[in-house]
């Protein structure tokens, strides 16, 4: 798929290099590529749908019926589960693979442990001994046919033999696409401390990736399921969630879905949560000495800023009504020591609804549960579970100058974000990490910019958005790939400045390209087009083309899945006057001598130059650059170069003087992160922005005084 | 009474030290000239030919770290080595006043001779510069340490409110740190220069008690000097930031030359100041 769609870069490229350069294009320059014919892989994709299952199936592919209880006196969950699977991958398969992933905690030679050592993210050495594991003490068929002698441990992605977090359970006849299976799973758990988004800190519990899980049936590309990853966690199919959980007496329970019930068993309690149209089910349970509850709404009528929903409805060109979003629950689970910024964190999690409500369409389920973990726990926050969400605070956030930052914000947009973008969109966070976290990174960047230009947290000072993120893509050496599997970066840091930066800015870029009206429409096209399914890169790029109309190959296969860098250039400006010509002039066949008074033509009594600009191509990504002259007497225009050669040179005879020269000069290309040679000027004055260096430097000489 | 720092005292005594008020000011000026070479060099062409008007969101930000990274090391050198020849050019006209106005009975001062026995004395005024650094290094890992005690002790019991004051408090004691240390170091600095006191720790403890004894005195003469020489240093920053006329070439010369020479002004009146602190000083001095 990859190398067919490569190939069509080529016409691209003809198309564009064709076109008649220099030429004043007027409106949008970047409407000038060609119309995408869609006709034939139309017509293949929709005898593809025909044979697929309907969106109604994909949706119920699994359904969990699990009992379980927390013993914190040794940190050990008992549970016994039974899970109903249907198999929609469209091949008959006689196997299931499973994902146990808490024995991604069980000692420091897993995958998991290998990667927290070599990144700089978080040590082992906080998990203090206390590891975490799982073990399934029963397998079988609801007739009693026993299946754990099939169960065998499975390494797919780097064939680690310390590691346990995959496995596979053959089964004793064939699941034909479209039956159904039953597995009854007795399993027992160690929750570790928390090192990484799930375990225990004191009386805190998090408790995530806990159960035996279905991994994802392809057909006939296989079983898809990954080890537990430092950077990855998060691919299975929707299904429904009836999950009852045993834990101490009165203690606080969050968790995915909403509760049925709660009653007394004994010394402890009981509490039944169901969740439809998920693919993932956690919970977090802790002493409500520890914790506070608050359960509050968000009620559109109080809650929806009617500026955004003016903005909104004229970026996507619709109406009110198609606008409207329905109310829905909110619970907040927040230390008591945190209880002054429960405020705060509700009224980010409201203005995330509703952005994301307003520009992808409505949060189709009827609760959302954040949870801020308490101090001690703080790597279990800024995490996202299908309708619960962690976010991160630290008490003295209430107070400045901490409370000036937007950390707040930032989090809990972010992770509601994924609500969207990996609990709708349910992506493969392993293989394609960019589509979870760095569609959300760009839409948590467009929710806080709109946050802060409305001033609707009055309270933030500091809010890092496009400039920081593209401040960050600029330390990438060498260039990364976006889409790469999540495991497979050289550095850690590579991971984030692909998943997160690089995809996020390259988004922002199509927003320069095409316009913010297009690409928010073609969002939430992509949005309703394939929520409650697994898409792929592919998928967001057809998506954006549809909506858009626009041929996008080019853009996607250079600076996604591909490592090409943005960089262009004013190479050189050379002015020359006209008209001061001396030597000899060929006249009648014969030469003569040019003096002074001679004057072959009248022009050069008003002046003339022969102006040569060139403009350079430094980067390897080959696309369309707009490059701004400005004549001395103010006059502007624009070009746009395809920039396929290398360099361009545009010879002009003017009778003024080029003024100034800028490449990009709106900034539509954020990718680009070599800016500096971007701009020429033909009288430069002074050093500019570089006035205040003299005076930080005084300042920095003021803090000698004191110790001399 | 005599002992005690006294701001007039400052201001009676700057006219014979103009001298002394000018070479501040040039060498303040001169010592960070190469950090701003570095700067113009790695960064006045392309600034230069940035347009007047907006630029695109984060841009100047951006172009600034892609100019200034790739002269990082040298850049960091040159105000390294900026920031450490203004600490030994202080330390000596601090040596050289204070064995001036303490060994001379003479009223005319001459530059040549404050840097004579500046020079002469420097490595004993620079180990009272040293102590008053561990001083501060020591302060700030105790507040340090006991700030983190209190986050992992106290602070998750207390109620909110608490932990605003809790916040406030460590932010005083923060500043109350760092201008104790400050009005230690001046008075040190002329109690060394009494008799033939060879031990920088014991005058710089001495200063220590000087200033606590006397702590309104201290205190308003540090601020009467010390606010108007820091709001100069800062007045060509927040000028630029808010004309933008001011910020070419010529204006922002002059402005930051007078800022500067205004600096030295109070800087130098600061340190006169705390000379009755010495009580001979006072004496020999006051007509
Ligand atoms: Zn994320």
């Amino acid at each position: 798929m990859v190398n067919a769609m490569g190939r069509q870069l080529f016409p691209m490229i003809e198309a564009m290099s064709s076109l008649d350069f220099p030429s004043r294009i007027e409106g949008d320059p970047f409407r000038y590529t060609s119309r995408v014919r869609f006709t034939a892989a139309t017509m293949v994709l929709l005898a593809l749908a025909t044979a697929m299952p309907s969106a109604a199936q994909e949706r119920d592919v699994v359904d969990y019926d699990i009992e379980v209880a927390l013993d914190p006196a040794t940190h050990e969950l008992e549970g016994s589960m039974s899970v109903r699977w249907r198999n929609t991958g469209g091949a008959a398969t006689s196997e299931i693979w499973l994902h146990l992933y808490l024995n991604a905690f069980a000692g420091s030679e897993t995958t998991l442990m290998r990667e927290l050592e070599a990144g700089t993210l978080r040590s082992t050495e906080a998990i203090e001994r206390e590891w975490g594991w799982t073990r399934i003490t029963a397998l079988r068929l609801p007739d009693g046919t026993d299946l754990s002698s099939s169960l065998r441990f499975e390494r797919p992605d780097d064939g680690n033999e310390a590691d346990f977090s995959a496995a596979r359970v053959e089964l004793p006849r064939e699941v034909p696409p479209g039956e159904s299976v039953t597995l009854e799973i007795d399993f027992e758990a160690r929750l570790p401390r928390v090192v990484a988004r799930t375990g225990f800190a004191g009386d805190f519990y998090m408790i995530g990736q806990w159960f035996p899980k279905i991994a994802v049936f392809e057909g006939e590309r296989g079983w898809n399921c990954h080890q537990y990853h430092l950077t990855s966690e998060f691919f299975a199919d929707f299904g429904s969630y009836r999950v009852r959980m045993t834990i101490p007496r009165g203690w606080v329970l969050g968790a995915t879905g909403e509760q049925v019930s709660r009653a007394p068993v004994g010394t402890d309690d009981r509490v039944e949560f169901r969740a439809v149209d998920v693919h993932d089910f956690a919970w977090m349970t802790a002493p409500p000495e520890l914790m506070a509850v608050v359960e509050t709404d968000f009620e559109p009528g109080r809650d929806l800023p009617p500026e955004w929903l003016e903005r909104a409805g004229a970026r996507l060109d619709l109406g009110a009504a198609e606008l409207e979003l329905p109310p829905m629950k909110i619970r907040l689970l927040v230390p008591r020591s945190q209880e002054s910024l429960a405020p705060r964190m509700l009224r980010a999690a409201r203005l995330a609804i509703a952005w994301f409500g307003l520009h992808l369409g409505p949060y189709p389920q009827p609760q959302l549960t954040v949870v801020s973990p308490p101090p001690g726990a703080e790597e279990a926050g800024g995490m996202e579970y299908p309708t619960l969400i962690t976010t991160g605070a630290s008490r003295l956030s209430a107070f400045p100058p901490m409370s000036w930052s937007n950390a707040i914000e930032a989090v809990t947009v972010h992770e509601f974000g994924h609500q969207y973008f990996q609990g709708l969109l349910a992506s493969d966070e392993a293989e394609r990490a960019w589509l979870d976290e760095g569609l959300t990174t760009w839409a948590e960047n467009r929710c806080i910019g709109d946050i802060i230009a409305d001033r609707l947290a009055p309270e933030i000072r500091f809010a890092p958005t496009w400039g920081v993120e593209r401040l960050w893509l600029s330390f990438e050496d060498p260039p990364v790939t976006v889409d790469r599997r999540a495991w497979d970066f050289r550095r850690l840091m590579d991971y984030f400045l692909a998943s997160y930066t690089k995809s996020a800015v390259a988004v922002r870029t199509l927003e320069g390209l095409l316009g913010e009206e297009r690409v928010a429409r073609a969002m939430r096209a992509y949005f309703s087009t394939h929520r409650y399914r697994h898409p792929t890169g592919d998928d967001f790029q057809r998506a954006l083309e549809e909506a858009t109309g626009e041929e996008l190959e080019w853009f996607f296969a250079a600076a996604i899945r591909g490592d090409a860098t943005a960089d262009w250039a004013v190479l050189a400006v050379r002015q020359r006057e006209v008209g001061s010509t001396k030597g000899l002039e060929w006249r009648d066949g014969e030469w003569f001598e040019l003096d002074e008074t001679d004057e072959g033509n009248g022009e050069t009594d008003q002046g003339s130059w022969a102006v040569d600009v060139e403009i350079g191509r430094l980067g390897d990504l080959i696309g369309p650059v707009e490059v701004e002259l400005e004549w001395a007497d103010g006059r502007r225009e624009r070009r746009v170069w395809d920039s396929v050669q290398r360099w361009v040179r545009w010879s002009e005879a003017s009778d003024q003087r080029l003024a100034r020269v800028t490449v990009d000069p709106d900034g539509r290309w954020a990718l680009e992160t070599r800016r500096a040679d971007n701009y020429w000027r033909d009288e430069a004055t002074g050093s500019g922005p570089l006035w205040w260096v003299g005076g930080a430097l005084r300042m920095v000489g003021l803090l000698t005084v004191p110790w001399s | 009474m005599d002992s005690q720092p006294s701001p007039l005292f400052g201001l009676r005594h700057l006219n014979e030290m103009w001298r002394v008020v000018l070479a501040v000011w040039l060498v303040t000026t001169a010592v960070f000239l190469p950090a701003r070479l570095v700067v113009l060099i790695a960064a006045a062409e392309a600034f230069a030919a940035l347009p007047d008007g907006s630029l695109p969101d984060g841009e100047l930000l951006l172009i600034t770290v892609e100019l200034v990274r790739p002269v990082w090391a040298p850049l960091a050198m040159a105000v390294l080595s900026g920031w450490l020849a203004l600490w030994a050019w202080t330390v000596l006209w601090h040596a050289g006043v204070v064995r001036w106005f303490v060994l001379s009975g003479r009223s005319g001062v001459r530059l040549t001779e404050i840097l004579g026995r500046g020079l002469l004395d420097w490595w004993r005024w620079a180990r009272l510069g040293l102590t008053s650094m561990g001083a501060l290094v020591l302060g700030a890992s105790v507040l340090w340490l006991a700030i983190g005690w209190a986050d992992d002790h106290v602070l998750e019991h207390v109620d909110d409110r608490l932990l605003g004051g809790f916040v406030a408090a460590a932010a005083a004691l923060s500043l109350a740190m760092v201008v104790l240390v400050w009005l230690a170091t001046l008075q040190g600095a002329w109690l060394l220069g009494v008799g033939n006191r060879r031990s920088a720790v014991l005058a710089w403890v001495d200063g220590l008690w000087g200033s606590l004894r006397h702590p309104v005195s201290s205190l308003v003469t540090l601020a009467l000097w010390s606010v108007p020489a820091l709001a100069a240093t800062a007045v060509p920053l927040l000028v630029g930031w808010h004309f933008e006329v001011l910020r070419s070439p010529l204006p922002s010369a002059v402005i930051d030359a007078a800022a500067g020479l205004f600096a030295a002004f109070c800087l130098v009146g600061l340190f006169l100041s705390f000379a009755p602190v010495t009580g001979r000083a006072a004496e020999n001095r006051v007509e």
